[in-house]
């Protein structure tokens, strides 16, 4: 079994903040589970073999998230990819959310989804397939200061 | 079942990245000259036929230093750590147009795969880049050319223009794949990750690719 927890190092960051959000897939199970660790970020828009996290921000009380507005380019996850991860165990990975949204002053609601559809096998472990969605966690981003 | 059997393999068995194409174009060559004829008429590429660069180190004193390739003086710079500095001699050595991307391309090791346009403009080039001299310049190359498309309004918000814009940009390396240098192998990881994304395209966003018509809808467009 895993979960998917986001934090960020504070709650409020300037208009050209990296924003660096940190996701970290844990193993709550018991049993070790062989895992896709490579966490890339792109579009969900993109082929599924090339992203494994996508992020749903929305601003203020919208509903629908904002467009992912950048351009990755990932190929297929290799077998080095694959991690065992250990009872308990997490992996972590942090993304400069700014490098990926054209974010503006506001408040903001950011969760993932983390997703692996690759079949994979390492000896007897094949790797977890499926979906595991984060709690949100908010933000906001403070007016640019006037020049 | 092996991961790269799935992904990786761009064996005759697989269903064509080209459909249209494949009946009459066997190999990677035909293919890249074919891409090259038909489908970059005024976009970016290569300015010139890449040269070995001169070994500036001798000052002209007559010292018969031998002329380090353009590859070894991009590998010298990843072996050393330089990663910002390979990133740089490889614009200069492969004669990149790097123009419309804002500031300097620059390595970030937090940046998945190979490399990353943002909206604004900025390039960043992830560690993957890093497996070969012509593997980073072409990477380079296909960042470039997504400034270019943002530069010229061909990148919007709209569902397809993602994808369209990343075909645009695999067939630009792909056309200038000799040019780069690069391997049967990495040809056939650029392949494979265009037909990848050509599949996703609805079939009228695939028409016109294959009419070598890149543009992306209206953000607002159904």
């Amino acid at each position: 079994m895993l979960s998917l927890t986001l934090s960020l190092p504070q709650r409020s960051f300037a208009p050209d903040d990296t924003l660096p959000l940190t996701a970290a897939l844990q193993n709550t199970g018991a049993a070790p589970l062989l895992v896709n660790a490579r966490l890339a970020l792109n579009a969900p828009s993109a082929p599924a073999v090339f992203r494994e996290v996508e992020l749903r921000i929305t601003r203020g009380g919208d509903a629908a998230p904002l467009p992912f507005q950048a351009r990755v380019n990932i190929g297929a996850p290799q077998p080095e990819s694959f991690q065992l991860l250990a009872a308990g165990q997490e992996i972590t990975r942090v993304y400069h959310v700014g490098s990926y949204y054209g974010l503006t002053a506001g408040l903001y609601s950011v969760a993932a989804v983390y997703s692996n559809r690759q079949d994979y096998e390492r000896g007897s472990e094949r790797a977890w397939q499926g979906e595991v969605v984060s709690d949100a966690v908010t933000f906001e981003i403070g007016a640019a200061r006037p020049a | 079942m092996s991961l790269a059997l799935i992904f990786l393999s761009t064996g005759p068995a697989e269903e064509p990245p080209y459909p249209s194409l494949h009946r009459t174009l066997g190999n990677h060559d035909d293919l890249t000259r074919f891409v090259s004829d038909h489908f970059y008429l005024g976009l970016p590429r290569i300015r010139s036929p890449p040269v070995a660069a001169e070994n500036k180190g001798g000052g002209g004193g007559g010292g018969a230093k031998k002329a380090l390739s353009r590859e070894e003086e991009i590998l010298k710079l990843i072996k050393a750590g330089d990663r910002n500095g390979a990133i740089l001699k490889a614009i200069e050595l492969y004669n990149l147009d790097v123009s419309a991307i804002k500031g300097t391309p620059a390595y970030d090791k937090l940046v998945s795969g190979e490399g990353l346009t943002s909206p604004d403009g900025k390039v960043t080039i992830g560690d993957d880049a890093f497996s070969s001299p012509g593997w980073l310049a072409s990477s380079i190359g296909h960042e470039a050319l997504h400034a270019a498309q943002l530069q010229d309004g061909r990148w919007n918000d709209h569902p397809e223009s993602r994808g369209l814009n990343e075909v645009e940009a695999y067939d630009y390396e792909i056309a200038n794949a000799s040019q780069n240098g690069l391997s049967d192998k990495e040809v056939a990881e650029l392949t494979s990750r265009r037909e990848a994304e050509y599949k996703q395209l609805p079939q009228s966003a695939r028409d016109r690719v294959d009419n070598g018509d890149y543009t992306p809808p209206a953000k607002g467009d159904k």
